[in-house]
């Protein structure tokens, strides 16, 4: 995977990563994390070169949700599993901080229970929960609803809204038009390893080329206006409601 | 008219073994031929258990002890029906076996004894369907997630089976994609189609019926418009579809009923209606 | 070399000799040489049979895939050298000295002779994986007679090896952002072995299992099942197939004249 990124800067923000199947949004997510180490450029967290850092430093301020869950999970119980994330980057109360992150993704019920009992979007929490723990400035969820029921996704945005107000950092990998389109404050758009577009919501949907170069169905609000005529950006039902009210005044 | 049924599930109840609860929890509903369902809950609801029973996957192959009746009745061929399968995860369904995309979509015909110009012409006509075509002589590990998912479903789709039952089939797919895939399915007119997802808006386009699943228990089965209506009701945890939250918004019910609509269609007549 | 492709155009095949040498052929060298390597205990021997499986790869354009593999077998190889060395049963002539750690001829020579054979195994096993495709082989066995079940079985072992390692480097990788370290000292490593094994096995023995079901589904235990049709021609087949079956016979009629 090739990455060319000129210049790109994330502030304090909930940021969305859109893209086409293969354009490189995951590879993008673990540069940022330093899994990757850039063959040309620097990546600067808070104007410290993150090759700089040592990985558990890096870790304890950047934090990556990966898409399966499957991939991680190892340990005997919830709680261990959470316990152990934590003992990783040596980091203090350890129980203490797991059983809050736990319990703040809705799993405190579950603290014995094998992870490989539980449903997959359980287990998707579950890992949400390891990077809560650690309680990092800056978060990273890669696609992170593609397993989560109903419930937990809204959960999950809820805590990612409380998140970037109380000064977080995140950036969310999705598919997710009706998602991104409520709740993203910023867009960037990847296409074959490059960022194409950076802006509001409304602003990449302003752009057909952009949303057909992304893949991008507009969000249903839109397809709703669309079959009645209107081609203009609603973001929400709400959008298109008060819109319709105004005209009919 | 009457519409006869073709399946029907009859007080069902499933239980793994070492399991506490039941998987399903007296399950009966009748589904007439060519319908197509689309199947909802939330994780743990049941909804692959149901599948799996369907395709006779349990017991067959997953040992559980099941308890009522499950029938599935002949077709006008007299044979049994066939049915095709799609897993969740694309990487399960492949045989392995396949160097390429082709290869892959053809072993079931090779299984089934066709002949090979039979299989030549069929593995062709399935890849354009599907769009599979510029990939046939691809490996089926080096494709996107995507396309393995759009293969997974070739694979299937290509024995022509009476009843296709599909767990998720486009979780790894872009909202095109996606839009696309259901599109395509909801224009198949020799299957009855099982679909299970998450995408409320596109099952509500797509489904001649609704089925909720919630801790094993069917809580309904019934058409789009009406299970939704019911759902936001009785607050069930689901997603609503645009369409419908759009409606109810704007007090627009369907006429000569109380229900707001949940397709983009009926949407639209209840706005003309309106207009006139 | 395929003759009629209507669907697999061999994708492993590069253009190389190798492709139009049958299976059977690639399986009988590969004991021809091992055979042989096991019956001259002389080093030069093996060493000559090595330069030649050396010269096999390379010219069949597998080369750097086989040195990779070498490369594990080094390390057998390597811990073998010091062994044998220090502690050969033979051990007679001291050649040298590190420190309080004294090498002998004879463990030396033994452990040299016992490192050609395990490189001799390793290359030719990797002429004859690395130069076939999972699909060749299957109907090569198949045609042979083989019922289709085992044919499956024999070679589920060939695809879930790569496809076993492509996912422990993405668990790798997932647990390295928990702040697993693979590399370095022994005592690190050896703490990254969890992590990923376990979520590798799970996740090996899920695949498994629903590839086994989805395989029933798709009529793989069929009794309609025809072998397909399409094939691949091979240059001198049957010939070479004496060839190597005498040298086979002669190789190991040399055990019990000798």
């Amino acid at each position: 995977m090739k990455l060319t990124i000129e210049q790109l800067k994330i502030k304090n923000a909930l940021t969305t990563i859109v893209g086409a199947n293969g354009s490189g949004k995951s590879t993008l997510l673990k540069l940022l994390l330093g899994l990757y180490a850039p063959s040309q450029g620097t990546i600067s967290l808070e104007g410290q070169d993150l090759k700089a850092l040592p990985i558990k430093r890096k870790l304890e301020m950047i934090g990556l949700v990966f898409q399966n869950p499957n991939d991680q999970l190892f340990n005997a119980t919830v709680l261990q599993e959470v316990t152990w994330s934590v003992r990783q980057l040596g980091l203090p109360v350890v129980e203490q901080r797991a059983k809050a992150a736990l319990t703040q993704v809705g799993l405190e019920a579950e603290l014995t229970t094998n992870p490989y009992d539980l449903s997959l979007s359980k287990r998707q929490l579950l890992a949400i929960a390891t990077i809560l723990a650690i309680d990092p400035a800056i978060y990273l969820f890669d696609e992170p609803f593609s397993y989560l029921d109903f419930p937990a996704q809204q959960r999950i945005t809820a805590l990612m809204r409380q998140l970037s107000e109380t000064g977080h950092q995140v950036i969310v990998v999705t598919h997710d038009m009706d998602w991104l389109a409520t709740q993203s404050d910023e867009i960037l758009l990847m296409n074959q390893g490059t960022i194409q577009f950076q802006g509001t919501p409304a602003a990449l949907f302003t752009n057909h080329d952009f949303m057909k170069m992304g893949q991008i169905a507009p969000p249903r609000v839109m397809q709703i206006a669309q079959n009645f005529g209107d081609y203009e950006v609603y973001l929400s039902i709400e959008d298109y409601l008060e819109k319709i009210q105004q005209k009919n005044l | 008219m009457a519409v006869e049924t073709f399946i029907t599930l009859d007080r069902v109840s499933v239980k793994y073994p070492n399991a506490q609860d039941l998987a399903l929890d007296w399950v009966s509903m009748s589904v007439p031929q060519f319908a197509k369902v689309g199947v909802i809950g939330n994780s743990d609801a049941g909804k692959t258990t149901f599948c799996q029973l369907l395709a006779g996957i349990i017991p067959e192959m997953i040992h559980a002890r099941i308890e009522g009746q499950l029938q599935i009745d002949r077709n006008d061929t007299k044979q049994k029906p066939s049915i095709g399968y799609v897993f969740q995860d694309p990487e399960s369904q492949l045989s392995g076996l396949a160097e390429t995309v082709a290869d892959e979509i053809a072993f079931g015909l090779v299984n089934a004894g066709l002949s090979e110009s039979e299989i030549d012409q069929r593995v062709k006509r399935i890849a354009q369907e599907l769009e599979l075509t510029s990939i046939l002589q691809q490996s089926p590990t080096e494709i996107s997630g995507g396309q393995q998912q759009r293969l997974a479903l070739a694979t299937v789709l290509v024995v022509e089976p009476d009843i296709l039952i599909l767990d998720n089939p486009t979780s790894q797919m872009d909202p095109r994609g996606k839009a696309w895939l259901f599109e395509h399915l909801a224009a198949l007119k020799k299957q009855t189609i099982f679909l299970v997802s998450d995408e409320i808006d596109l099952l509500c386009e797509f489904a001649d019926y609704l089925c909720v699943f919630a801790q094993g228990k069917l809580l309904a089965f019934d058409i789009p418009a009406r299970v939704i209506n019911q759902a936001d009701q009785n607050h069930w945890p689901m997603a609503l579809p645009a369409v419908y939250q759009f409606a109810k918004a704007l007090s627009k019910t369907m006429a000569g009923t109380y229900r707001y609509p949940v397709t983009l269609g009926r949407l639209k007549r209840v706005m003309h209606d309106d207009d006139d | 070399m395929l003759k009629k492709a209507p669907f697999s155009a061999g994708l492993v095949h590069k253009s190389s000799w190798t492709r139009h040498i049958d299976p059977g052929s690639k399986f009988l060298l590969m004991a021809d040489t091992i055979a042989a390597s096991m019956v001259f205990s002389s080093l030069s021997v093996n060493l000559g049979l090595i330069l030649c499986l050396l010269m096999l790869n390379f010219s069949a354009h597998i080369l750097h895939k086989s040195l990779v593999v070498l490369a594990f077998s080094l390390f057998l190889i390597s811990t073998m050298l010091l062994i044998q060395g220090l502690f050969y049963a033979q051990n007679q002539t001291p050649i040298f000295t590190i420190g309080w750690l004294t090498f002998y001829q004879e463990g030396l020579q033994h452990a040299a002779l016992l490192a050609g054979r395990i490189l001799i195994i390793t290359l030719s096993a990797c002429l004859l994986m690395f130069t076939m495709t999972i699909g060749e082989n299957t109907i090569y066995l198949e045609k042979l007679g083989l019922p289709f079940r085992y044919v499956y079985a024999l070679m589920s072992v060939c695809y879930i090896l790569p496809q076993m390692h492509a996912n422990m480097r993405r668990i790798q990788l997932a647990q390295q952002a928990r702040g697993v370290v693979g590399s370095g000292r022994l005592r690190q490593r050896f703490r990254a072995i969890l992590p990923t094994l376990i979520p590798l096995i799970v996740m090996t023995l899920t695949r498994t299992i629903n590839r086994s079901i989805a395989l029933r589904l798709r009529g793989f235990e069929s009794k309609q099942r025809q072998t397909p049709n399409w094939q691949y021609t091979y240059i001198f087949a049957r010939g070479l197939h004496y060839l190597l079956f005498l040298g086979l016979l002669a190789l190991l009629g040399g055990v019990v004249w000798l």
